[in-house]
Formats: structure tokens, C-alpha cells, sequence
């Protein structure tokens, strides 16, 4: 049950992340990343954000290579003069670390905005 | 304790107090500055890399840029400028087909349509002709950005543009053309938005009507702007001026000239040539006051045949189905996305034009109506000369000596910005009455230049796409002012007609224009222009054809009045007329193969020395070797053939063994001499004991036989070290010439390299050098009762790299094949499997 929560709960985040990609463009991952802490003060929400966040480019990544075929990798790479690999990767870490910081100070300034905080209880997922 | 401050070894689970706090702490402050850091190259440039957010966003960002299928769906719009609906039905070949109720629709419909496919390519050649380059790249582009400015060519576009009366028919297309383009800007999805943009974090500008005066100012640029002057004073100053005017004669020594004389072979003008003399040092010193004004090919003597043009006519006496026939191909810089875009306008009683355009320009350039069809090469006139001035301060010059008084300077702050508007440089041109003064050396230089004439050529352009004979063609054109070009024009009615077309400069005392004249006088100002009568221009020969390819256009001997002198080598010419003699019964498909033929007049005339002169003293060896491979060749440059190669290497080495005369002392390179033409090459080989064979630093005196063959020999060394023995497959002709399509920006991913090349230097469809030149467009027209066309050009209709439309034509062009151009019968339309899209324009209520 916890573990279908978990999924559940990923799979909503990075439903959110893709959402906030298509509509804000990349500062939608820092918006949603953002806000989740005020949502969920779990000490992993970060880390969630973070991971979240490289899915969801991943995965609007993949759609395009599927729609335009592999050969995009390469030539887009290859318009910035880098390796084939590197652009995929930078698409990946990228929105990884927007999320994770963002979310991580977002936390910290919820704290010292002194918000009320609940101690120890289940997050309002229910985990 | 708060879930924030729980730092669970999992999901969900808690731990000790303390170590939450310690943990968030460091948490935090390692990821306040990776935040930091992430915003700052997300939303932020980091020169010369764009922000990183926008860039790899995989919804808005590269990874998502539209691929155009080959068919684009229907689409539609709502323009705020057009007056009534127009349909454009893009054909199978992604070509446009725009029919509008009126021109000024048409116009603006095409300005849509064009900035629809080629916005960054529209905005890049503005800003390249503007000097504002530095506002789309930053600082980077500043030396080329000062370089046009200091040519006076953003002043030249303003003058242009202020002298055309509103009601010319080229301003008012212009501004139509200029409402179509920024109403896709305005309308453009964001995925559209062309990735160079992307790339620089850039955005479109808005498009003015100035911006297509700039855009034939820098074809001006391309083909009108050379400088003999520079050339010759540099000759003058390693050889003296007797031998300098032998080496840059005014008149080529072979004469296949443009307008028939009635010979029916190269008239040989050959003369002896006088010794190298004493170096002129007054020259020397001039020749560095204008270095910095001259193109790079001038001043190191380099040149590039394949960028050069031919086009030929025939009349129906002389073709297979009694039409008159015009063939045109452009030799230009091969660039993707191309300098060309096919469209066609129609606008039912009054236009109906197909051809390209260049991005930017509101009409057809090269193309055909109902009942004619034309094409140009560019003319080589001398159409800039530069005067040495005399100024009251040569530090600060304000005014500047003319007829014994002072006239003051015309000063023009040229302030160049950044991106961000921030201004990156300032300089002040000054102007005399005859153009831009720029310091060089230790004196002052001015410039005049037809480009600097008030003139509307698009005007003339669009009066010609309407007319319905050669007479109404050439009419329309007579106003037509740089860049020069030798028109060809062709009606349904079997006329044929080639002019020299643009502002020849009258020039006073002996009419030259190659060297620096006296700027403190106005008697060395230019006294007019030619009368449109006057020009070179030849209707109807007897011969039953006309061609150009940038030779000399009038035989001096039938006509000496100096018009420039920086001819091409005749060898093209001399192809096509061979060809066009021998064929009395000429077809389309004859027209598109001339197109791409591999004869090389050229070969024919140099490749005997090379075997005469090995066969003079048999020495066997390596001499022998390499004359009895030469011999084996064709002279033809096939894709297939192993031995063209070893003719080039051996001009190369016979051209850098004969000129070590105009070698700088310093240079064993012959970077930095000029070298004559392979002409007075000609000229030179018919002069067995000419000083000029003497090789400078040998003890002996060599004499003509002597270095023919030691360049023979050490062309079949090099050769064997750069590609192996002749037959191991390294010699082949497809393996050695490639043609480089480059992209726009220099990216390489977005470019066609290595392509085959189907010619060699100097042949009809010219490739040398790093093949980055050639056959811009390939056009064959048959006018009979209905017209029929075929073309292609290296290229796409799509500048988007990532659309089936941005090389499609690549591989037809490669292969020297050309389309057939999909034309409706007169008043017809398109028939619906011609169709593969179609874009409706309603105007806004």
C-alpha cells in the first residue's frame, strides 16, 4: 500500500513538473518545486522534486526523439558543438538540480517563515 | 520537531533531532547557491552560450522545434494588411503558389510566406548589410559591422530609400512585403520561433521596408565590389608599371567576348610581355593606403572561378521544337538555407510571375512570366574607384581640399549596439561629395561607388516581371543601377536578347577606372553614366544564341570604351559556345546537360604544354611517368576520372613557379602576391624564352620547357604524397572536389558537407577551392505556347535544419538533374494532386 502511495505520489509530481513545463516553460519546474514544500514538509520532498523533475524532462524528451527519431540527439548536439550525449544530459541533471535547490530553499524559508508545522505525523499523502 | 526538520533514512521515516537541524543547515546552504547558479545560467547568457532554460526546455526548446513534413497540413491566417483573401497552395515541391485579387496582397502575402520559412535567414542578411550584426551576436561581429559601415552601405540604403517617390511600384512593395513579414512574426507560434534564434537567445526584429534595400546593397557587395586598383599598384610595386599593365591588362588576351562578333572561335590577342622592371615604390606605399578597403581574393591574387554565372539563349531557328529557349545558372555561395526561394504570384489580369526571390527582396528576381523568361550574370564592371584626398588635419579631419578650398567633411555617428541595446563602439565615417573617407597608411582615401546612386531596382524588377516582350522587359530594366549584370532575356515570340545592364561610370581624361586618382580636383570626378543605349547588348544574332559568363562583354577591337577590367577566364564561354555551335536543334534536356558539362576549354588549352614540353627532353622518370598519366586524361572532369587531379596539382605548381617575380621578398608562400590570370599564363607559354620563366634564387636560367616539366614532375611527387599511387583510388575526381553547403551561422550540424562536385574548375557547373561556391540555382525555360521550366538549387525551401524541406533538393542538384517546374496552363490552377497544402490569408475585420 505505501509503496503504490509512493508511485502514486511520484507519478502525480511529475504529471505536475510536465504540466508546469508545457504552460510556464522551464520556470515551471522551479514553480512546482517551489511549492510542493508548502504542501508536503516531509524532509525528502527535495529529493522527490528533484527526481520529479528529471523525469518529467526525460520523458518530454523521449517524445520528441520518438516523434522526430534518434537523429535530433545528434544534430541538435551537434548546433551547440557538443557531444551527442552531453544536451540529453544537461536535459536531464538540469531540471534534477533546479527542482532539488529550489525545493530544498523553499523548505527553509517556509521554516523561517515560521509556518505551523506538524510533528512527525503522516504527510497529508498519507505516508 | 516539524517533518522538515526529520531527515529520514527513507521515505517517511523520522530520526534524531539534533542531527535534522545539522543536516538542513548544510542542505540549504549547498543548495542556495546550486539555485543560484541554476537561474543564473537558465535565464542568463553566458557568451557565447545562450540561456540554458529556454534552450533545453523539452517542450519549448530545441528538442521540440517543428519538423515540417513534406506536406504541411492546411493552415490559415488573418492579416491585418491585405485587402482580400489570398490562397496560397504550396505544391508538391513545397513551392508556393500565391494568388491574391491585387499586388500589393501579393506582395505582402510573399513577405508571409518567406519569413513563414527563411525569418532568421531574413533577419541575419539585413543586419550582414545593415552593420547591426552586433545586435543580434554582441561584439563578435563588431570588425565586420564597422567594415560596412565604413563602406557607407546603411548611409547608401537610407539615400536609396528616401529617393523613391511613394507611388514607385518597388517602395510600395516593399512596404507590403514588410507588413507580411512582421505579420508572421506577430503570428508565430512559439515552436516556430527558428532555432539559430534559439541559439542565440535572440528574437526577431521587425522588418522594414529599408531592409530590402540593404539586401540588394549587399549583393552590390558581393558582385560589384572590386578593386583593380589594389591589384595592379601591388603589381606595380614588385615589377614597375610596364610589366604590371601586361600582368592586369584592361582587355582579355583571349577574346570570347559576350556580344557576337561573328568569329566562331577565341579571337587570340596574345603579346609579348615586357620584363619585370624596377619596383615602384610610390606604388607600394599607395597600395597599403587601400589595402584595407580591398576584398581578400584582390589582394592575394587568389581566385575563384566558381563564382562566376553562365547563362545562354537560343532562338527557335536553332531548337528541336522551334521555342526559344533560355538556360541561367547563378554561381554564388552555396549556403543553407540557400540564398534562393521559388514562388510564384498571380494576380488574375495583371501577374503572373515564377522564379526565386532572395529572402527580402518583394518580388521575383530570376524567373519567367507567361511570355518571358530571364536571368543574369553578373557583369565584373568597374563600378568603384577610389580618390586620394587632401584634409585639413589628417589626425582629425574635418574638411578636405577640393578645386583649392576647403569643403567640410559630412560626419555620420555610427553607434553599433549590443543585444541589449547597450552600446558596444562608436566611430564617425566622414563623408566627401563622392562617399565614405577612410584613413589608411598615413593618408586619406575616398570612395565612390554606384551602390551610393539614388536607384529602385526593385521597381525595375517588378516592371519587368510584367512584361510580355523583350522590348517591354528591357524597358523595364533600363532604369536598373548596380549590381551591374549582363540580363538575358527570352519571349514566346523567339526574341532573344542579352544587355549589360547598370550604372557605368563616365570617367574623365582616358576613361579608366584602375587606379587612385587625384581627390583635391573635381576633374577627376565621374562626369555621368553610360546612356542605356550605349550599354553592351546584342537582340536577335545571327549566330542564333547568346551567353555570358563574366568575360569581357565587347571585343576591344570592336569597341575600346573602358568598362572595367576584371574579366573571368573565357573557358566557360568558350564550353558553351563550342556547345551551342555544334548543336543547331538545341532540346530542354540539351539545355539542362550543357548545365552541368564536364569539358574543360581550359584543359584543352594547357594540358599540351604539359606533354610537349615532357616530350622535348625524354629524361624518363618521374617526368615521364606523370606526362604519360596526364595524356591518359579525358580532360574532362567526370566524378569517375584519375586524372584531373593531376592537371590541377600541376597548375598550381607551373602558377606558383612562373609569378615568384610578385612574391614579396620575405614570402616563399606567394600568399602575398597578386597573381595575373591564367590568361597572361597563356600569353607567357607562348613566349618560350621569356625572362618571366626564370626562377628567382636558381643560378641558372630557366626557360619555359624547363619549369612546365619540373611542375609536372613536382605535381605527380605532391600528388602521390597527398593521395597515394594513380590507381590505389585516391586520385578520383569524386574523392578530391567536394562541395561544402555551409550553414548560415558556420554550424556545422546544420551544414551539407562533402558533397561530389560535378565540374572542376573553370568547367560550366564550376567547383574548386573548398567547393564552398557553385551552381546557386539551375534554371532551363522552353517558351513555346505554354511555358515549360526545370529547375533546382542546392537547398530547400525550409530554412528549418530540422524539416523534410531544408535539403530535399540536395540530391537532385548533386546529380545535376533538375525539376520540372510545376506550372498551371495559362488561367488555369493548380490541379489537386499538385497540391500538398494550402494557406488561406483572410483580411482582419
Amino acid at each position: 500500500m505505501k509503496r503504490a502511495v509512493r508511485l502514486y505520489r511520484a507519478l502525480l509530481l511529475i504529471g505536475a513538473m510536465m504540466l508546469a513545463t508545457v504552460a510556464l516553460g522551464w520556470w515551471g519546474v522551479l514553480f512546482v518545486a517551489a511549492v510542493y514544500p508548502f504542501i508536503d514538509r516531509r524532509w525528502s520532498v527535495p529529493a522527490e522534486a528533484g527526481f520529479s523533475a528529471a523525469a518529467a524532462w526525460l520523458l518530454l524528451f523521449l517524445a520528441n526523439v520518438i516523434i522526430d527519431g534518434p537523429g535530433i540527439v545528434t544534430q541538435v548536439g551537434g548546433a551547440m558543438a557538443l557531444a551527442p550525449w552531453a544536451l540529453p544530459v544537461l536535459t536531464i541533471v538540469f531540471p534534477a538540480i533546479l527542482a532539488w535547490s529550489g525545493a530544498v530553499v523553499a523548505a527553509a524559508l517556509q521554516r523561517v517563515l515560521g509556518r505551523p508545522r506538524h510533528v512527525g505525523a503522516p504527510s497529508p499523502a498519507g505516508d | 520537531m516539524t517533518a522538515l526538520s526529520t531527515p529520514p533514512a527513507t521515505l517517511g521515516e523520522t530520526s534524531a533531532p539534533a542531527a535534522h537541524v545539522r543536516d538542513l543547515g548544510a542542505r540549504t546552504w549547498v543548495a542556495m547557491p546550486l539555485l543560484a547558479l541554476s537561474i543564473y545560467v537558465g535565464a542568463r547568457p553566458v557568451p557565447p552560450a545562450p540561456p540554458i532554460g529556454p534552450l533545453i526546455d523539452p517542450v519549448h526548446g530545441l528538442w521540440a522545434i517543428t519538423r515540417e513534413p513534406l506536406s504541411r497540413g492546411d493552415d490559415e491566417a488573418t492579416l491585418a494588411g491585405i485587402h482580400t483573401s489570398v490562397t496560397v497552395h504550396y505544391d508538391t515541391r513545397g513551392v508556393p503558389h500565391i494568388t491574391a485579387s491585387s499586388e500589393h496582397d501579393a506582395y505582402l502575402a510573399l513577405g508571409y510566406v518567406v519569413a513563414r520559412d527563411r525569418l532568421f535567414q531574413l533577419e541575419l542578411q539585413t543586419r550582414a548589410a545593415a552593420g547591426t550584426l552586433t545586435g543580434l551576436v554582441g561584439a563578435r561581429a563588431l570588425d565586420l559591422d564597422r567594415r560596412t559601415r565604413s563602406l557607407g552601405m546603411p548611409r547608401a540604403a537610407e539615400i536609396k530609400l528616401a529617393a523613391l517617390d511613394s507611388n514607385d511600384a518597388g517602395f510600395r512593395a516593399m512596404v507590403a512585403y514588410a507588413e507580411g513579414v512582421n505579420a508572421w512574426i506577430d503570428d508565430m507560434p512559439a515552436s516556430r520561433l527558428p532555432v539559430e534564434f534559439r541559439l542565440l537567445g535572440a528574437r526577431p526584429a521587425r522588418w522594414h521596408p529599408i531592409n530590402s534595400v540593404h539586401l540588394l546593397n549587399e549583393m552590390s557587395r558581393t558582385l560589384s565590389f572590386s578593386d583593380d586598383e589594389l591589384r595592379r599598384l601591388t603589381a606595380r610595386a614588385r615589377v614597375g608599371a610596364a610589366a604590371a599593365d601586361a600582368l592586369f591588362p584592361f582587355d582579355s588576351p583571349i577574346q570570347e567576348p559576350i556580344q557576337p562578333t561573328g568569329q566562331r572561335s577565341p579571337r587570340f590577342a596574345l603579346r609579348r610581355l615586357p620584363p619585370p622592371g624596377v619596383p615602384d615604390e610610390s606604388a607600394a606605399e599607395l597600395a597599403r593606403a587601400v589595402t584595407a578597403a580591398a576584398p581578400r581574393r584582390a589582394i592575394s591574387g587568389g581566385f575563384d572561378d566558381a563564382i562566376g554565372s553562365n547563362n545562354w539563349a537560343v532562338s527557335p531557328g536553332r531548337t528541336a521544337d522551334g521555342h526559344a529557349l533560355l538556360a541561367g545558372d547563378p554561381h554564388l555561395e552555396l549556403t543553407l538555407p540557400s540564398i534562393w526561394y521559388e514562388a510564384r504570384l498571380s494576380v488574375p489580369g495583371t501577374l503572373d510571375v515564377y522564379g526565386v526571390t532572395i529572402p527580402g527582396a518583394p518580388t521575383i528576381i530570376i524567373g519567367f512570366n507567361r511570355d518571358v523568361a530571364w536571368t543574369f550574370t553578373n557583369t565584373q564592371a568597374d563600378v568603384v574607384d577610389y580618390y586620394r584626398e587632401r584634409v585639413d588635419d589628417v589626425a582629425v579631419p574635418a574638411r578636405y581640399m577640393l578645386d583649392g578650398a576647403w569643403q567640410p567633411l559630412v560626419p555620420r555617428v555610427e553607434r553599433y549596439l549590443d543585444p541589449r541595446g547597450r552600446v558596444v563602439a562608436v566611430d564617425t565615417v566622414n563623408y566627401t561629395h563622392r562617399g565614405p573617407l577612410q584613413r589608411r597608411s598615413r593618408g586619406w582615401i575616398s570612395m565612390r561607388w554606384t551602390l551610393f546612386e539614388p536607384s529602385g531596382e526593385h521597381g525595375t524588377f517588378i516592371d519587368a516581371t510584367h512584361a510580355r516582350t523583350v522590348a517591354e522587359w528591357l524597358s523595364g530594366m533600363s532604369g536598373y543601377v548596380a549590381p551591374a549584370q549582363n540580363m538575358l532575356v527570352a519571349d514566346r515570340a523567339g526574341t532573344i536578347a542579352l544587355r549589360s545592364t547598370g550604372a557605368f561610370p563616365l570617367r574623365p581624361g582616358d576613361g579608366r577606372g584602375d587606379l587612385l586618382r587625384d581627390g583635391s580636383t573635381r576633374a577627376s570626378d565621374w562626369t555621368g553614366v553610360w546612356p542605356v543605349a550605349t550599354y553592351p547588348q546584342s537582340v536577335d544574332p545571327a549566330q542564333g544564341f547568346l551567353a555570358s559568363a563574366n568575360q569581357q562583354p565587347i571585343d576591344p577591337a570592336v569597341n575600346a570604351t573602358y568598362i572595367g577590367a576584371d574579366w573571368y577566364p573565357p573557358w566557360r564561354a568558350m564550353r558553351i559556345n563550342q556547345l551551342l555551335r555544334a548543336d543547331a536543334a538545341v532540346t530542354p534536356l540539351a539545355m539542362r546537360r550543357y548545365q552541368t558539362d564536364p569539358g574543360s576549354p581550359r584543359a584543352d588549352m594547357f594540358v599540351p604544354y604539359f606533354l610537349a614540353a615532357a616530350r622535348a627532353a625524354p629524361t624518363g622518370g618521374t617526368v615521364e611517368r606523370a606526362a604519360r598519366l596526364l595524356a591518359e586524361w579525358d580532360r574532362r572532369y567526370t566524378p569517375e576520372n584519375e586524372r584531373a587531379v593531376l592537371f590541377e596539382y600541376a597548375m598550381r605548381e607551373l602558377s606558383r613557379a612562373t609569378w615568384d617575380e610578385l612574391r614579396a621578398p620575405d614570402d616563399q608562400t606567394q600568399a602575398s602576391g597578386p597573381r595575373p590570370g591564367e590568361m597572361i599564363l597563356v600569353e607567357l607559354l607562348a613566349d618560350s624564352t621569356s625572362v618571366w620563366w626564370d626562377v628567382r634564387g636558381t643560378v641558372e636560367i630557366e626557360q619555359r620547357d624547363v619549369v612546365v616539366r619540373a611542375s609536372l614532375e613536382r605535381a605527380l611527387e605532391r600528388l602521390v604524397t597527398d593521395h597515394g599511387e594513380p590507381d590505389s583510388g585516391g586520385w578520383l575526381w569524386s574523392g578530391i572536389q567536394r562541395v561544402n553547403v555551409e550553414h548560415l551561422l558556420g554550424i556545422p550540424a546544420f551544414a551539407a558537407p562533402s558533397v561530389p562536385a560535378l565540374g572542376g574548375p573553370s568547367t560550366l557547373s564550376p567547383s574548386s577551392g573548398d567547393g564552398t561556391f557553385g551552381a546557386s540555382w539551375r534554371m532551363v525555360v522552353q517558351l513555346g505556347p505554354e511555358i515549360r521550366a526545370w529547375g533546382t538549387y542546392p537547398g530547400g525551401q525550409s530554412g528549418n535544419p530540422f524539416s523534410s524541406r531544408y535539403t530535399d533538393r540536395l540530391a537532385t542538384w548533386a546529380k545535376g538533374e533538375l525539376d520540372e517546374l510545376i506550372v498551371p496552363p495559362r488561367g488555369a490552377m493548380l490541379r489537386a494532386d499538385q497540391i500538398s497544402s494550402t494557406l488561406t490569408l483572410s483580411p482582419a475585420r
